[in-house]
């Protein structure tokens, strides 16, 4: 009874978070950009404005958690999706084939896995930056470019589940009964094996979501994060953290960007445990 | 086994090989070099400097230096820190990289393996109840919030602990229980998950049935299973753990290999880059072997070195 | 039995290895890298420095004004080409041996020397020295006039380094090392702390006060501020922004930001579309309110409207451009009407840091309101940014310079047409003449003047736009003393002491 419950909160916060951040724009809320020096770390007076409080530039809380929700879920959502685009066809055309292709594609896989992630995440922007005029001309700007990077960060979780996966579909009857009437190749792959692996690779999205977000808090800390003025809540989280000592004590900084991810994750997992077959 | 094991290890070594390859290809090719400064080096003294370290040989020639240095445990001078050689730097991080590591992973294993079996035990549903929700807590939030939370908590307000540094076991039990904590969430919910499922089983509902102590169910019936799972999420994790979160060792200033790898990279420093690579390539790779090795011993059914 | 023994391990481990502190322990920012002087070019690395190794003159914390170090007396000739020098007698290393003129023009030679790698080579480019040894004397011969010479003398780069560092090959450090300042190395632990302790070799032995310090390496600004409040620290070089406001208001026993001798300010990109137009740049300089980027900045900086900090003593009072909106939309109409048509992409590039992306932010906001103009931010960590300002792939990009010494020429000399530190492109004959000319004047007076027509010219083109003064962001416990902040960051190790214990003896001056 509880967890039907709180699969409804958790699905009910998600929608009400998703259409707020999408219509931030339109919303009757404070520029998260513009500073106000005399209106500085401000406490939340939640019934009155600045309803969440300001930081140390003067500027409105809340404006910057909605505007930064925007950020962090499309970050979440995109990078997730760039890891799945890689890694599905990836384990997938490993699982199908089997034999030696599998064994040497997880190899692959298992040796990039030790390079760190860092070092990875530099070169990736910078062999991105290099081309950033290029890519510029067809729309594609540092927050993308930065999805991309992140999102390539977990190809491979995505990629070990996905060859599992087509592992387990390959040895379904049905899908026997088909290889033996003489489907092969494409045709198989496309029929059979792919949509039979959609409920676990949604059930692998909502799962790398938040491992997604977290990432990106993550970077921000190291201050690879995204471009201003964008804020996202990793970001507003680290500036917040030189603010958790009795000097300043203005602990809203970080616990209210903190306090929206972890409900925000908490949803998310709470969904992918319940879609769980 | 032998044969086995050896195999395994020849593939441990090639994939040290790989990766060191792959990671030479890319952090060369990364724009910046490691003498660029805000006050530009006259040009014949950049020269000198790029002579002094083999950049104007080739590539091709730097990486075959590199990869013989690599087989003599050699890597070189650090580029950044000029006067110490790269496997000093690893030598004097690594110890405290193990102890940061081991000490959080035992306090995570202490702290996840009854909380999870808790959790699953009928008696204590609500004890239970609490140990999940905390578990999906802590993996919910940036580790650097709950760094910042126990420093506020344990430094400030109660004053029993320092803020950040490194000398004693004082100033490491923040530190371990920050990268334990969630570590112990993720163990605690594989063991629950895992002993819910064993404890439905029918061999186990029988042995219930037959009046079989609590003690006794324990010990022979769910530990064994329930400890697999964990074993085999531990060989990756543990290699992560050893070599740190770079973020805890910011937040209290530990020198431990975790930082090399950021600061390395960013420094454009190659040389180090490489080598804390093959640290921790070498230990990801034995973590994942003894877990493997562990696992086998425990549980007949899993092939062991497959 | 086994869990007794596992307590007692514990509660061993836990009493035992409680660190020996030392006397003064303070946050020193980053690690410093190299244990050389002539290696290294942070002021994290400057602070330890002027604690091992001392120069042929030193630079007074208060007045700034230049004392006698390891040499007594010396002498300029009257063109500033030739400085002689004469030691003290009974000089020696912290291990015994003696400091002899012989080790300074060792030390110098390799300073010169490119295979070395030094930062500032250029200081000691074609240069002859000649010593005579029984006298302690030592003569240097510059190419060119070097009127200041002196005062270079108190850095660290050109502090004299014993024979097994100059010897050292890389990758190997010496220990112990020979120190001459009023500290030596006891023990270097990298990334964690580097301990000096008294020096009882040094000829100011008598009147050094602390016996040992710790400099440890902390990364993070607040980790440092939590240690300073925790009273693990006493002393920690900058603050993060978020605390200044509070310290400010409530906390000036220990937080009041100096002005430095440093400036925060842009680079053009001179002699590329779209910064070539002049127009634009002026545009975009009287665009900026400074004032208003300082105080939203916070941290206690100020806004900067030269080049050169307002700090040199005798430098004329440079005009350049203020905030005036209508003047900026003025140049802009004409910066369009010369380009034909509106400005493509804008771009400002900055390497990753907390006041970059303040900075930034303004920057952008005010260029919006005033001019209409959408310039990106591009933020770069700083090895990505290096090369971009150096191969001139940019249009506008932060700046920041530290004088290294108190004088004009520091900041100037940057834009001459042959400096590697120009990186704007900027090239002018008229530019490089003045600096020329202003070398060759041993008269400060003179001197000043010329230096100052060059900067109004530089400000005039507008190939920089100078922002804000640095600050210092030093806090620093009431219990210690003998710490005045000044405009260069000098710190008189010898003269520090705790509250409750008076100094050792009264600094000798001569």
């Amino acid at each position: 009874m509880t967890r039907r419950w709180l699969n409804r909160a958790a699905w009910a916060f998600l929608l009400t978070l998703g259409c707020a951040a999408l219509a931030a724009p339109w919303l009757p809320l404070e520029d998260y950009r513009s500073m106000h020096v005399e209106l500085r770390l401000e406490a939340p007076h939640w019934t009155a404005s600045p309803v969440l409080g300001t930081d140390a530039q003067g500027r409105d809380m809340l404006a910057r958690l909605l505007w930064g929700a925007r950020i962090s879920l499309f970050v979440g959502l995109c990078g997730t999706l760039v890891a799945m685009f890689v890694g599905v066809p990836y384990g997938a055309f490993a699982g199908f084939r089997g034999g030696r292709w599998e064994r040497t594609m997880m190899r692959l896989a298992d040796a990039l896995e030790s390079i760190p992630m860092v070092v990875f995440v530099l070169f990736l922007m910078s062999i991105l930056q290099e081309y950033r005029s290029e890519l510029a001309a067809i729309g594609c700007g540092r927050l993308q470019l930065f999805l991309v990077a992140v999102g390539l960060l977990f190809w491979l979780p995505t990629a070990r589940v996905a060859r599992a996966e087509a592992l387990r579909i390959r040895q379904l009857p049905y899908v026997l009964a088909a290889r033996a009437s003489g489907m092969r190749g494409w045709p198989l792959l496309r029929t059979h094996i792919l949509p039979n692996m959609m409920p676990a690779m949604l059930v692998m999205l909502l799962l790398t979501l938040p491992r997604v977000i977290l990432m990106e808090a993550f970077l921000s800390f190291l201050g690879l994060g995204v471009e201003p003025p964008a804020v996202s809540w990793g970001g507003l989280a680290s500036d917040g953290l030189a603010a958790m000592n009795p000097l300043v004590g203005s602990a809203w900084l970080m616990g209210l960007p903190s306090g929206a991810l972890a409900l925000t994750l908490l949803a998310l997992q709470r969904i992918g445990r319940s879609a769980r077959p | 086994m032998s044969k086995r094991l050896l195999r395994r290890l020849l593939s441990l070594l090639v994939s040290i090989l790989l990766v060191h390859a792959a990671a030479f290809m890319m952090v060369r090719a990364t724009r910046g070099g490691p003498f660029d400064e805000e006050r530009a080096l006259a040009p014949q003294v950049q020269l000198a400097l790029e002579q002094r370290f083999g950049f104007d040989d080739s590539l091709l020639v730097q990486y075959f230096h590199a990869v013989s240095g690599l087989f003599r445990g050699d890597f070189g001078p650090s580029l950044r820190y000029r006067d110490t050689q790269v496997s000093a730097l690893l030598a004097d991080a690594l110890p405290i990289s193990l102890a940061l590591g081991g000490g959080a992973l035992l306090l995570a294993l202490l702290l996840g393996i009854p909380s999870g079996l808790l959790a699953a035990s009928r008696r204590h549903r609500n004890a239970g109840a609490l140990a999940i929700t905390t578990s999906t807590f802590l993996l919910a939030i940036p580790n650097f919030v709950l760094a910042g939370l126990l420093v506020a908590l344990f430094s400030f307000q109660l004053g029993w602990l320092p803020p950040a540094g490194f000398g004693s076991v004082r100033h490491l039990l923040l530190p371990w229980l920050c990268l334990a904590l969630p570590l112990a969430a993720q163990i605690s919910l594989l063991v629950h998950a895992r002993t819910t499922e064993t404890l439905n089983s029918a061999s186990v509902r029988s042995a219930i049935a037959q009046g079989l102590s609590p003690q006794l169910l324990l010990r022979r019936y769910i530990l064994r299973p329930s400890l697999t799972p964990v074993l085999a999420f531990l060989g990756p994790a543990t290699a992560a753990l050893l070599t740190g979160s770079l973020v805890i060792e910011q937040v209290f200033a530990l020198p431990g290999l975790g930082t090399f790898f950021v600061q390395a990279a960013l420094a454009r420093d190659y040389t180090l880059a490489l080598g804390v690579t093959v640290v921790y390539t070498a230990l990801l790779g034995s973590c994942t072997l003894c877990a493997d090795l562990l696992m086998a011993r425990m549980d007949p059914r899993v092939e062991a070195l497959s | 039995m086994f869990v007794r023994l596992r307590w007692l391990t514990l509660i061993l481990l836990w009493t035992a290895c409680t660190p020996s502190r030392a006397e003064l322990v303070i946050a020193n920012g980053p690690d410093v890298e190299v244990l050389d002087p002539q290696l290294a070019n942070t002021t994290a690395a400057a602070r330890l420095f002027q604690a091992l190794f001392e120069g042929l003159t030193r630079l007074d914390p208060v007045s700034l004004e230049v004392l006698p170090g390891l040499a007594e007396f010396w002498e300029p000739n009257d063109s500033a080409t030739t400085w002689r020098f004469q030691l003290r007698a009974g000089l020696r290393w912290s291990d015994g041996t003696p400091l002899t003129v012989a080790d300074v023009r060792a030390s110098w030679e390799r300073l010169a020397a490119p295979a070395t790698g030094a930062s500032y080579a250029d200081w000691m480019r074609d240069t002859r020295i000649e010593i005579d040894l029984p006298a302690r004397e030592l003569v240097i011969y510059f190419p060119r006039p070097m009127p200041l010479f002196d005062r270079m003398c108190a850095y660290h780069a050109l502090a004299p380094i014993p024979a097994v560092l100059r010897a050292a090959a890389p990758g190997s450090s010496p220990q112990p090392l020979p120190c001459s300042g009023p500290f030596q190395l006891l023990e270097r632990r990298i990334r964690q702390r580097i301990r000096v302790v008294r020096n009882p070799l040094s000829w100011r032995a008598a009147s050094v006060a602390l016996q040992s310090i710790d400099f440890l390496t902390i990364d993070s600004q607040f980790t440092a501020l939590n240690l300073f409040l925790s009273g693990d620290v006493s002393y920690t070089p900058n603050v993060p922004s978020l605390a200044v406001p509070k310290l400010l208001e409530a906390h000036a026993d220990i937080f009041s930001p100096e002005p430095q001798f440093a400036t925060y300010f842009l680079r053009f990109h001179v002699n590329a579309p779209p910064f070539e137009n002049r127009d634009l740049r002026l545009a975009c300089t009287y665009a900026i309110n400074r004032e208003e980027l300082a105080k939203q900045v916070g941290g206690g900086r100020q806004a900067a409207h030269t080049l050169v900090p307002e700090l040199v003593k005798g430098y004329p009072k440079v005009p350049a451009p203020s905030f005036d909106p209508i003047q900026a939309r003025k140049f802009l109409e004409s910066a369009i009407v010369a380009n034909g048509g509106p400005f493509g992409r804008l771009e400002y590039i900055y390497p990753s840091s907390e006041l970059n992306r303040a900075v930034a932010e303004v920057l952008q906001q005010q260029w919006r309101e005033v001019l209409g103009l959408e310039v990106a931010l591009v933020n770069l960590e700083s090895q990505s940014f290096r090369p971009l300002q150096r191969d001139l792939e940019y249009q506008i990009s932060h700046s920041s310079w530290i004088g290294d010494y108190l004088d004009p020429l520091t900041f100037l000399e940057l834009f001459h047409s042959k400096s590697s530190n120009n990186r704007t492109g900027f090239r002018d004959q008229h530019y490089d003449a003045l600096l020329e000319d202003a070398s060759a004047h041993p008269d400060a007076a003179a001197r000043f003047e010329l230096l100052a027509q060059a900067e109004v010219m530089l400000l005039e083109e507008a190939v920089v736009l100078p922002l804000l003064v640095d600050v210092s962001q030093e806090l620093i416990s009431p219990q210690l003393q003998g710490l005045p902040r000044n405009a260069s960051g000098v710190i008189d190790w010898a003269a520090l002491h705790f509250h409750n214990t008076a100094p050792a003896a009264p600094a000798p001056e001569k």
